[in-house]
């Protein structure tokens, strides 16, 4: 081999292999401030709670009466700052939660849950939300459905967070439809008993564009732009809703169509943990 | 007569909001802002609910409070709260062992009053 040939080899190994090493650092540096930014997200969020706490509790205090009867003039502005209060508290509690999956801290505490009374409870608890904005609720829950091995709290957070962006997003006056039954879709064989679940909440609202039909399950992703958009969110909550439905052994999806439908259905497994070895 | 919860915070308005509450469920509540001097009036008092901050200044920690319990004949149920913990977190686990119940802040009023009576007996 020519002597210029073999001086060009080593110099090209040499490149690559510094190329490499920075390469190493790069992703090493980025990992530390992925560690870094989780661990900001955890202190703001930890800190933001207690003031929260105080704000909450006083209006939880005044809008039971228990400061004294309210003047009627006072009745909407209080109960506009405790909604907004509950909103800042999801958001929190969102960003602790997201920020303890992302890095493998959220344990799931799995028990055997009744779909009928996670709708039930869910639904209740959204029912003065649905009457201001006179909203009708339908609950559509398949007879017999078998229970399901589930971490009862989190899949209340999924389904609180599909029941109000259903709220949010609805016009006044329409109807929200939450249903259950057993799911006949794929992967399901129609002779044998069926292992999975599925749980919608459909309200009428604009149509999600098919692109982003994805990727509003994409952290911070949102349908409208964060500067334009006419309604409040974080753009974390479905987030939230397709890792939990995933380590539920399931999968989470929207369907969108012109008529003005906007339908979120998520399957879950009758048993999640089967074949894991980590039944409790 | 009565029943008395000791209640220690060192936020003013947090007492004021728990002590509302509790007044509500028939309690009288003396209000503190620090471990010490929960320990100084269980010393001349007999408290039959103990509600208490995790993190607050003072050279006298909660775990203090529980420690000086232990020497009570009879402790009242304790029911611990923070903003500092997350559910499956070491420090809230150690309260769960130690404490008859744990809320996280920001609470549902309703679930405090729950807990309240679940530790009391009354549920």
């Amino acid at each position: 081999m020519p002597e210029g040939s073999v001086r060009a080899g080593s110099k090209a190994a040499r490149d690559a292999a510094r190329m490499r090493r920075r390469v190493r650092e790069l992703e090493s540096r980025l990992k530390t401030l992925e560690q870094e930014k989780d661990a900001f997200v955890s202190i703001v969020s930890h800190e933001l709670r207690t003031p929260l706490a105080v704000i909450k509790g006083y209006l939880d205090l005044a809008s039971e009466g228990i400061l004294g009867e309210i003047p009627p003039r006072l009745t909407e502005p209080i109960l506009k700052s405790k909604e907004s209060a509950d909103r800042l508290h999801r958001l929190i509690e969102n960003l602790l939660e997201v920020s303890r999956l992302e890095d493998g801290r959220l344990p799931l505490k799995w028990k055997s849950v009744s779909v009928h009374s996670l709708l039930s409870g869910a639904v209740s608890d959204m029912e003065s939300q649905l009457k201001r904005k006179k909203l009708r609720l339908k609950l559509a829950i398949e007879d017999g459905l078998p229970l399901i091995l589930a971490d009862e709290e989190k899949m209340r957070r999924v389904l609180d967070q599909l029941l109000a962006n259903a709220v949010t997003h609805s016009p006044a006056g329409e109807e929200v439809v939450v249903e259950s039954g057993a799911w006949k879709g794929a992967g399901e064989n129609a002779a044998r008993a069926p292992s999975r679940v599925f749980i919608g909440v459909a309200n009428r609202g604009e149509e999600i564009p098919p692109g982003m039909r994805e990727k509003i399950f994409e952290r911070f992703r949102q349908v409208e732009p964060p500067l334009t958009r006419r309604k409040g969110g974080s753009g974390l909550g479905l987030y939230y809703c397709k890792n939990i439905v995933e380590l539920h052994g399931g999968r989470i999806w929207v369907e969108s169509g012109r008529r003005g439908t906007v339908r979120f259905v998520f399957t879950l497994a009758l048993d999640p943990l089967a074949g894991r070895g980590e039944k409790s | 007569m009565k029943r008395k919860a000791l209640v220690v915070d060192d936020d003013e308005s947090m007492l004021r909001i728990l002590t509302a509450v509790l007044e509500t469920e028939g309690f009288e509540a003396i209000t503190v802002p620090d471990a010490g001097e929960a320990i100084a009036r269980m010393k001349g008092e007999r408290f039959d609910l103990l509600i208490t901050d995790v993190l607050m200044p003072g050279a006298v920690g909660v775990r203090s409070i529980f420690r000086f319990m232990e020497s009570l004949p009879e402790r009242p149920p304790a029911i611990v709260i923070s903003a500092y913990w997350d559910e499956d977190s070491e420090m809230r686990r150690t309260y769960e062992e130690k404490a008859d119940g744990c809320l996280t802040k920001p609470f549902e009023l309703e679930d405090f009053r729950r807990l309240v009576r679940k530790v009391c007996g009354d549920a």
